[in-house]
């Protein structure tokens, strides 16, 4: 399972799921510190997990999507799937909400898909026989 | 916890919530009401199929402060597995809502496979996924919240979202067997006196700032106590081997009372106190559980003579403190009641008692569609209207508004 973070302009990495550190959090939101964009959504960061299934990348998104952002007027989340991957896109109007929000949301999306890892032995044979 | 007006203060001794007058008719936003997917009747549950009550399995989620639970348990209240998990904090310190939040992310999912083992189930066994969807900390209650989803959907099973506080009391109820008790509720994020009236656990006494759990430990954190396996059990060791009473203020406020004052004081006074040897940190410990035990016996009194209960049931983490429970006794025996308590095992937070609580709720109907499966930070107790003690009557209240009324 690969998963993406990128900014808006600068490279896209991919990153094994489970290895994710913070680093790479970090220096995604310092390209977007540089930027001057006069929108109050100046901070940006975008991620991409792919789960090669449908419907695996359909229930994350239906438990991910319960929770709102607890601060809308700083932080907005926007997510979709397709092709078996998630995409979720932070736009935030201070770095530290953004990095706030981004990762207590990896920490999270890191259960979910766990669970699906050591719980979802159905989901796999559903696919298989299809 | 609130800052009430006079007239609530009033409705509340009359077991009227400002709240619940506006939504008594309808249920609450948290609990949906529909048919029982292939369930027998509900009165068929409760008079007897004892098969059909021991075939119904729920999953339990509690996630709601420092510890994380899962447990099985069977509608006859019989629990098939229990574990849990504390996160412990070094002496000093209290718990963070992230710590903890990650300490429970960590222990989640081996907790799962420990409860099914040892209850020998699989999933198919399972009718019901329960979690607690408040009252807590935000960042520990998602992590049961997204947990429960995710199953939900893999195993196509229902969501049952569970009140903390009622789960705590019908946790009590069945494991003692108390009936229809008034109902002391003390733990580290919560002091309330409740007692069952017309669908729903009514708060009649309450803390007006912090909870009696909050204020040991804050004291245990100031006595360096070791948070192994709680700072409360510490102080109430620590507490037997007191001699001497130091007066403390006193802060019982008509039906509440009020634990921050008296912390304050404490904490001002004891390095004070211990520097000049005026006393030791044992009798610290004595005199501060007297004071706030004799605090809860007075409220919990006067509730038992206002709805005319005889019995005293105690629930959450405060509960298994066995001096609590001495005191209270007391005031029980001379009042000619019963003291229900229970020991750490369901006194302390654990998945069993949000299975059980959601399992009942289920048993009549009550699911909670997954994109209704939030959680909150806030979720007061009468908030949930008690489907499953519907056909329990309990007018005592009702009478005594009515006298006092006329």
């Amino acid at each position: 399972m690969g998963i993406r973070v990128g900014s808006q302009l600068k490279s896209i990495c991919l990153l094994d799921f489970t290895e994710m550190k913070m680093e790479s959090i970090a220096s995604a939101m310092e390209t977007d510190a540089q930027k001057t964009i006069l929108s109050p959504w100046e901070f940006s960061c975008d991620l991409e997990v792919d789960y090669k299934s449908e419907e695996k990348a359909c229930i994350i998104y239906s438990a991910m999507a319960v929770d709102k952002e607890l601060q809308p007027d700083k932080v907005r989340r926007v997510m979709s799937i397709s092709d078996g991957k998630l995409s979720v896109r932070f736009e935030a109007i201070e770095a530290r909400f953004l990095r706030a929000s981004f990762s207590a949301f990896v920490d999270v999306l890191t259960l979910a898909t766990k669970t699906i890892e050591q719980f979802g032995e159905d989901v796999e044979l559903r696919l298989q026989n299809l | 916890m609130s800052h009430r007006s006079g007239l609530d203060n009033l409705m509340k001794h009359f077991g009227i919530s400002t709240r619940t007058i506006f939504t008594l008719s309808s249920l609450t936003s948290s609990i949906k009401s529909s048919p029982p997917p292939a369930l027998p009747a509900s009165d068929e549950l409760f008079t007897g199929n004892c098969s059909e009550m021991k075939r119904m399995i729920a999953l339990g989620f509690e996630g709601s402060a420092n510890k994380i639970g899962v447990g099985v348990v069977t509608l006859d209240g019989t629990i098939l597995s229990n574990p849990r998990h504390t996160y412990i904090t070094p002496p000093g310190h209290g718990f963070l809502p992230r710590e903890t939040a990650q300490h429970h992310l960590q222990h989640v999912l081996p907790l799962i496979k420990e409860a099914l083992e040892t209850a020998q189930i699989t999933r198919n066994d399972i009718d019901c996924l329960c979690y607690t969807k408040g009252p807590g900390m935000g960042a520990p209650l998602q992590v049961s919240a997204v947990v429960v989803r995710v199953l939900s959907q893999l195993w196509k099973i229902p969501i049952v979202g569970v009140n903390h506080c009622v789960a705590h009391i019908e946790m009590g109820r069945i494991v003692t067997g108390a009936d229809d008790p008034v109902v002391l509720y003390v733990s580290g994020g919560n002091t309330q006196v409740i007692a069952y009236s017309e669908g729903r656990y009514r708060i009649f006494g309450e803390t007006i700032d912090i909870a009696i759990g909050n204020c040991l430990d804050r004291f245990a954190r100031v006595l360096m106590l070791s948070n192994d396996p709680s700072p409360g059990y510490n102080i109430e060791q620590l507490a037997k081997k007191g001699e001497k009473f130091i007066d403390l203020p006193y802060v019982v406020k008509g039906m509440d009372v009020s634990f921050s004052g008296i912390l304050s004081y404490i904490e001002m006074t004891a390095q004070e106190k211990l520097k000049h040897n005026a006393c030791t940190p044992a009798d610290l410990c004595y005199s501060l559980q007297e004071t706030l035990f004799a605090m809860l016996v007075e409220i919990t009194e006067r509730a038992m003579a206002h709805c005319d209960k005889k019995d005293v049931l105690i629930v959450g983490g405060v509960g298994c403190n066995e001096r609590l429970q001495e005191m209270m006794r007391v005031m029980c025996g001379e009042r000619g009641g019963k003291l229900f308590a229970t020991d750490d095992r369901y006194c302390i937070d654990n998945g069993a008692m949000i299975a059980y609580t959601g399992l009942l709720a289920y048993a009549h109907g009550a699911t909670t569609p997954l994109e209704e499966s939030t959680f909150t930070q806030r979720f007061r107790t009468d908030e949930v209207l008690a489907v499953w003690r519907d056909k329990e009557s309990s007018n005592t209240i009702k009478q005594t508004t009515h006298e006092i009324g006329s």
